[in-house]
């Protein structure tokens, strides 16, 4: 028997009729047939974003079809409150973090010592002038904030808070000058520098 | 070493997820382009890990660069379109399967497998045999095979530790905290049925956040053998 839908008027469907019609027809092999176009349009996307974190299409490969297999599984709870492709971002971003931990593929933070023991000193020897560490994270999001220019600011949270390598972050954002993700830390730790003196100057 | 390790965490901290931060739906209205003044816009213009995390939504959107990037993203995508995440309806419907869309041939067929079912439990009970032997570890996973004891509902405050029944064969357990829509949010491994709760774990425990876990057991070679149900929890927002 024909389908209701010609295989060939997928491609006319947004991404949001597509997983309406896979709802509708929840398992049924129309439906996953909906769910397999839908996959389709985003693969390259998956693809793009592991093969940043890997640097290695056989890696890459593996993790995007953890992604999509991950993502396929949960197609079922996804109620459309984003966009298809912010919720797959989602679990792409999530994914290849965690896996990068779980599977030591980020090094640890602590082996970068150009940054990691460089970083300007917020902490104050004076006890009676010390402040509480949550008041520290908060001047510490204000002088990145008002201090470091926006690409500055990306690498420096990407690579400190999302423990991201800097090769990683360097293909991630499509980083093209000479020393990429790394020249844009060192800049960031100069000026943040300037700016904790003056702070601590103020205090 | 302290005091480095405390400037190390403040300043991570400072660069890191807070309460306030938007949701990944606010972060798509702003590609969108949402007009300055509104307070999405304005707390992304003074939060750096937004900013960070609208960069990757952002990149997760551009198309390869370059022509060796372009090449391998076509090799995975060729490798995603041959993969089976998705099954295809024709390899999912056995041989005998077809048979079941005869109204009367799928009766019958019921009516004998019946039979037959009723007939090997009467021989098997006389017999005083065993009713199920399992014939490897591997093909008796099943997702209620364990069960997860703590946490559960809602809580004063983080969980000190994870536990759960232990599987017999298992060798260690691969622990997953969700979201509730289901995706993963965090992982871990344990080689005990329990799984003691980290400090930085229990940061992402944000209050009034339901979050869910489920526990897979694992054999010496890492494959799953069984897996639990998903367990429920909230820490209570304090006022």
């Amino acid at each position: 028997m024909a389908g209701i839908i010609p295989q060939m008027g997928w491609e006319s469907l947004s991404d949001e009729e597509l997983i309406a019609r896979y709802h509708a027809g929840a398992k049924e092999p129309r439906s996953r047939e909906c769910a397999n176009e839908l996959f389709r349009r985003h693969h390259v996307k998956v693809a793009r974003w592991c093969l940043a974190f890997t640097n290695d299409r056989e890696s890459a490969a593996d993790l995007a079809q953890e992604i999509c297999a991950k993502a396929y599984q949960n197609l079922s709870s996804f109620r459309g409150k984003s966009k298809f492709s912010t919720w797959l971002f989602s679990i792409a971003r999530n994914h290849c973090l965690n896996s990068a931990r779980a599977r030591s593929i980020v090094p640890a933070m602590e082996s970068d010592p150009l940054v990691m023991d460089s970083l300007p000193d917020l902490t104050s020897q004076d006890p009676s002038a010390a402040i509480e560490g949550q008041q520290l994270a908060e001047a510490a999001r204000r002088l990145v904030s008002e201090t470091l220019e926006e690409t500055e600011r990306v690498v420096f949270t990407l690579h400190f808070a999302e423990e991201l390598p800097l090769d990683v972050i360097d293909r991630m954002l499509n980083l093209t000058n000479a020393s990429g993700a790394k020249a844009y830390l060192v800049s960031a730790k100069r000026k943040l520098e300037r700016a904790v003196r003056i702070w601590k100057a103020r205090a | 070493m302290m005091e480095h390790d405390e400037n190390l965490n403040a300043w991570r901290k400072g660069v890191s997820a807070d309460e306030d931060c938007l949701s990944l739906e606010m972060l798509q209205g702003l590609v969108e382009g949402v007009p300055p003044g509104t307070p999405a816009a304005a707390h992304l213009a003074g939060c750096p890990r937004c900013q960070a995390e609208l960069a990757m939504l952002r990149s997760f959107e551009l198309p390869p660069s370059g022509a060796n990037d372009q090449a391998a993203v076509e090799w995975i995508t060729a490798r995603l379109q041959h993969a089976e995440y998705v099954p295809s309806p024709a390899a999912r419907i056995p041989w005998w399967g077809t048979w079941m869309t005869i109204p009367r041939l799928s009766g019958a067929v019921a009516a004998t497998v019946m039979v037959g079912l009723a007939l090997s439990l009467y021989v098997s009970n006389r017999q005083e045999r065993p009713l199920f032997t399992p014939t490897s570890e591997n093909e008796n996973m099943r997702s209620t095979d364990i069960r997860l004891t703590v946490p559960s509902g809602d809580l004063d405050q983080a969980p000190g530790e994870f536990r759960w029944e232990a599987s017999p064969l298992a060798k260690s357990y691969s622990i997953q905290l969700l979201e509730v829509d289901g995706t993963e949010y965090w992982n871990g491994q344990s080689a005990k049925n329990f799984l003691t709760t980290s400090r930085e774990l229990k940061a992402k425990m944000h209050p009034g956040k339901t979050l869910l876990w489920k526990v897979t057991a694992l054999d010496a070679s890492g494959k799953p053998i069984a897996s639990s149900g998903r367990g429920r929890f909230r820490v209570l927002a304090t006022n």
